[in-house]
């Protein structure tokens, strides 16, 4: 089933070659993906959340009343960042700019002010993973910690507080071996934390040789336990295996087809095809397992299936795609299709 | 036809510019926006913004990567477009953090405008009172970097990241010696981030706001 897949990427890959602009501006984008969607359809628009950008940014005049009678307000999205997702029907956002952790459950959502009673300064939140058991775990940037939010506990605390990280961003976990994988972009390095918080090892140092990062923002465990990091500032994608040991790269600076620009969330499906959001082509590219560009989805704009700045993906069991489109507030979800 | 006849126009461009940033780079060493090691080629310190990655595309048009869209009219600020979104793209709290400084967060400004968090980009400046916010004309209201306001800190009549900061600013060091606005520009800041002119008693804010 592996090989009909990739025979089905290739294929679309020689007609998204032919068909497809190789410069991805945002005008050849639209204009591209909107003729080419229809015919080329790897991945299919599922839902967004918000529903609707009116209901993003209008309030019902019921919705009015109810929050000056009870003060609840509904749960909206004005950045989000990262996703953490169940299946299409239950998934939590983390919205940087009101601070929070949205549960997004029937399209309702109720939201949880990240707020610890050791907290400092301002926050800037990034990426989140589920440590099984405990909880999810969220990533600070700018206060240098990872909150804890235990299953159905409504206030957040700061997991091991002793710990000490410079910048952490990208977050995983890595069940074979029971590890928290985190990346601290500031020190150009991955840092290896047990389940309880406590440093393990590290992983590299700044630098552009195999191995070496130069602002790393993002990280993806797949169920093999093989690691993917987006290598930012070195405009590439790099592999580990479970243990740390460098495997491959692929990627490099540029503004056309499979190259980066702004590399953000990366994610893998169930097939081993690497999918990377680009903030700044406001697309998801999706590479095979060698670093081939396979096809891309996505183009600058407002309407369904467009983006304003892409930051996170995840993808779950199923193979639905989540993106945070985080200048158009609202979360995307997607499907592979044609995954048998 | 048109790239063709520009083209040596661009290149010539292009390999003064990068010479200059060579220089000027060579000599800093905490610009916040080098995104490099020091011992890196110097091509790769101006990689994220100066790109030519596509090798079948040499056109000039590919060197800086801005994106922009025909089909939005930013006058919303939530929607970043232009130069700004090739900074936010970085300043999104993952790659760079955002920060002002404490003397803007304590800034007050006439009329209770809160920009303690961020000063709205990529929005066209008023050429007309707009509530309680009272700009200077741009277009006749000298900015006290060689032209007026328009010229020297608008883009497309715009107001952008750019319009306060420049990226090539060294906080530190010598300038960037092909960066123009900074070299003619005797109200830098050095304690502040790439700012173009000082923010001590609102120097740069009173450039466009009239109080």
């Amino acid at each position: 089933m592996n090989k009909l897949i990739n025979l089905y990427f290739l294929l679309a890959l020689t007609s998204a070659i032919i068909a497809v602009p190789n410069k991805l501006t945002a005008q050849d984008t639209i204009a591209s993906n909107k003729g080419e969607m229809a015919e080329m359809s790897f991945v299919r628009w599922v839902s967004q959340f918000p529903s609707t950008q009116k209901e993003q940014t209008q309030k019902g005049l019921f919705e009015r009343i109810g929050k000056f009678v009870f003060g609840k307000k509904p749960t909206v999205l004005i950045k989000p960042v990262a996703v953490f997702a169940h299946n299409p029907e239950m998934f939590w956002v983390v919205d940087q700019k009101t601070t929070s952790l949205a549960l997004i459950n029937q399209q309702k959502g109720s939201s949880l002010k990240l707020k610890s009673t050791n907290e400092e300064g301002v926050s800037a939140l990034v990426d989140i993973c589920e440590l099984p058991g405990k909880g999810l775990l969220i990533t600070d940037s700018r206060l240098n910690k990872i909150f804890l939010v235990p299953p159905g506990n409504k206030e957040a605390t700061i997991f091991n507080n002793s710990l000490s990280l410079q910048q952490p961003t990208g977050i995983a976990y890595a069940k074979e071996r029971d590890e928290i994988w985190v990346l601290e972009t500031k020190a150009h390095r991955i840092a290896v934390l047990n389940s309880k918080g406590r440093l393990l090892k590290t992983i590299g140092s700044r630098g552009n040789a195999p191995g070496e990062f130069n602002f790393p923002t993002h990280i993806w465990i797949d169920r093999k336990g093989q690691v993917y990091i987006v290598d930012s500032m070195n405009f590439r994608v790099q592999i580990f295996n479970s243990e740390g040991k460098w495997i491959s790269m692929f990627g490099q600076a540029g503004d056309g087809s499979g190259y980066f620009a702004r590399p953000k969330g990366i994610a893998t499906d169930s097939h081993g095809n690497i999918y990377v959001a680009d903030a700044l082509f406001h697309t998801v590219q999706i590479f095979n397992k060698e670093g081939q560009l396979l096809y891309f989805f996505g183009s600058q704009g407002r309407d369904k299936g467009q983006f304003w700045m892409p930051l996170g993906i995840f993808i779950d069991d199923k193979d639905y795609i989540y993106v945070t489109d985080s200048f158009n507030s609202r979360v995307q979800i997607f499907q592979l299709i044609n995954n048998g | 036809m048109k790239l063709k006849l520009y083209k040596p126009f661009y290149i010539i461009s292009f390999s003064i510019l990068f010479t200059g940033c060579f220089n000027g780079y060579g000599q800093q060493v905490n610009n916040p926006h080098k995104f490099s090691a020091d011992n890196w080629e110097f091509t790769e310190w101006c990689n994220p913004c100066h790109v030519h990655g596509s090798k079948t595309d040499t056109s000039p048009e590919g060197f800086l990567l801005s994106y922009e869209s025909d089909s939005i009219t930013s006058t919303d600020s939530t929607y970043i477009s232009g130069i700004s979104k090739l900074c936010y793209t970085c300043h999104d709290g993952i790659a760079a953090t955002i920060s002002h400084s404490n003397e803007l967060s304590q800034l007050k400004l006439k009329g209770g405008h809160n920009i303690t968090n961020a000063h709205p980009v990529s929005v066209f400046y008023p050429t007309k009172k707009r509530g309680t916010i009272k700009l200077h004309n741009p277009n006749t209201t000298l900015s006290g970097l060689g032209g007026t306001i328009a010229e020297d800190m608008l883009k497309n009549g715009r107001v952008e990241c750019t319009s306060c900061h420049d990226p090539h600013f060294s906080m530190q060091t010598t300038p960037c010696s092909s960066c123009p606005t900074i070299n003619s520009n005797q109200n830098a800041d050095n304690e502040s981030v790439s700012l173009l002119k000082t923010i001590k008693n609102g120097i740069l804010c009173l450039t466009c706001h009239d109080l």
